[in-house]
């Protein structure tokens, strides 16, 4: 190959990876090869410009609400259903049935199913008084971090992605071992109390996996708050 | 649990598939919301229906499921599971390429003669997107919207290299076409200066 020819070829070549110059993904070797390129090549100057222009445009985020737990939930029948039919090639189950690390979805489903109709109940109970009594009583405002008044088995104080809807919130709070016992607030914030949960760290990281969950602390036990004062 | 928020986030990955080999469906739950945001915002710009995603979601990680005791860790776990993803989307968009067409673009800004404001540019670069072959397409939602490596867009659409240097310098050469106002240079021509 001569000069002419090599310096066609080179061209061609950085030309080719200029959209990963762009994005930042080429190894250090290509990475410097270019940058020597484009200091004596001014087409490949105006290519880099609009690509990273459009890159700029593309690489934005466009951030729409996605709320995973109902697909998940879909996934799990489906999963379930293949594996009643026989062709799902659900590996080694029967050889773990003892030791199996996992959890068993249908096992749990059926516990907890009446567990669910009453809370959701109780749930759908407590949002109806709190709008009840938003509408009637005098405004009393309670901000996230004032002292709102809250049952005493509190231990987890959450807010959610406004358009969950109340069967999402059941299976998450169900799965985090948790179950409501107050709100929503004014702020949107509910009391939750453990139901079966080996700790609040163990439910609060449970909870947090949730991408509805926008918001959940443990709540200070009144003593320790009464000491620090 | 605790250990493993210490871990490297790859590792993480291997650790889940491991278990999600073995049959534990709350190593399953684990990656499906670890991943779904990531796979929602790359296929949101391909397949703009909201329940077509979460079924190409849904389809991916069914696969997952039934193909995890075949990872043999030659990529890494999420070239694997958004190269499931890719096929999955290919095959969904072949089957309603037209119609998506037909109902996003219809009416085409005006166009400007000054530089583009950024908004005139994105519809411009969205209208050019939607007429690109779909491989082409996906390999520029790949670089520029998922950030990937050459290498890892191959791994994803198992294609060679050369093929994925292809499509892409095809997709600008398209793009261009709709985007004269950049006035991209002729990169295919003699070396400038």
């Amino acid at each position: 190959m001569n000069q002419i020819e090599g310096t066609a070829a080179e061209h061609q070549d950085i030309g080719e990876m200029l959209p990963w110059f762009v994005n930042g993904r080429l190894s250090e070797a290509d990475r410097q090869r270019v940058d020597a390129h484009l200091r004596v090549c001014a087409a490949c100057r105006d290519e880099l410009a609009a690509q990273s222009r459009i890159y700029s445009l593309m690489s934005v985020d466009a951030g729409v609400e996605r709320m995973p737990m109902a697909g998940l939930n879909r996934l799990r029948r489906r999963i379930e259903s293949l594996e009643d039919a026989g062709a799902a090639a659900a590996p080694d189950e029967a050889a773990r049935s003892g030791a199996s690390a996992g959890s068993n979805w249908r096992q749990r489903r059926s516990a907890i199913a009446a567990s669910i109709a009453m809370t959701a109940v109780g749930a759908l109970a407590a949002l109806l008084w709190n709008q009840h009594e938003r509408r009637i009583a005098p405004a009393n405002y309670y901000t996230v971090t004032a002292t709102a008044p809250q049952p005493a088995n509190t231990a987890v104080r959450a807010v959610f992605a406004p358009t969950v809807t109340l069967s999402e919130l059941q299976v998450l709070l169900d799965d985090a071992h948790l179950k409501i016992v107050s709100g929503p607030t004014e702020a949107g914030v509910y009391s939750l109390a453990m139901s079966g949960s080996p700790s609040v760290d163990w439910s609060l990281q449970r909870l947090r996996g949730n991408e509805v969950v926008r918001f959940a602390e443990p709540v200070v036990p009144a003593s320790v708050t009464e000491r620090v004062q | 649990m605790q250990a493993r928020s210490r871990q490297s986030p790859k590792r993480l990955d291997e650790d889940l598939l491991r278990e999600v080999a073995c049959g534990d469906r709350r190593a399953l739950d684990a990656l499906y919301l670890g991943y779904h945001r990531r796979l929602a915002r790359f296929l949101a710009r391909i397949a703009p229906q909201y329940e077509t995603i979460e079924e190409i979601i849904n389809d991916t990680f069914l696969v997952v499921w039934q193909r995890a005791k075949e990872f043999r860790g030659a990529s890494r776990v999420s070239t694997w599971i958004i190269g499931i993803a890719y096929r999955i989307a290919l095959k969904s968009m072949r089957r309603n390429d037209g119609l998506v067409r037909a109902q996003r673009y219809d009416s085409l800004p005006e166009p400007w003669v000054e530089p583009m404001k950024d908004a005139e540019l994105r519809d411009w670069i969205a209208h050019g997107l939607s007429h690109l072959p779909i491989e082409q397409r996906l390999t520029l939602e790949l670089a520029y919207n998922m950030g990937h490596s050459i290498e890892e867009i191959a791994q994803i659409t198992e294609s060679p290299v050369g093929t994925v240097k292809a499509r892409m310098f095809h997709a600008r050469e398209k793009l261009r076409q709709y985007l004269p106002v950049l006035g991209g240079a002729d990169v295919s021509g003699s070396p400038g200066n």
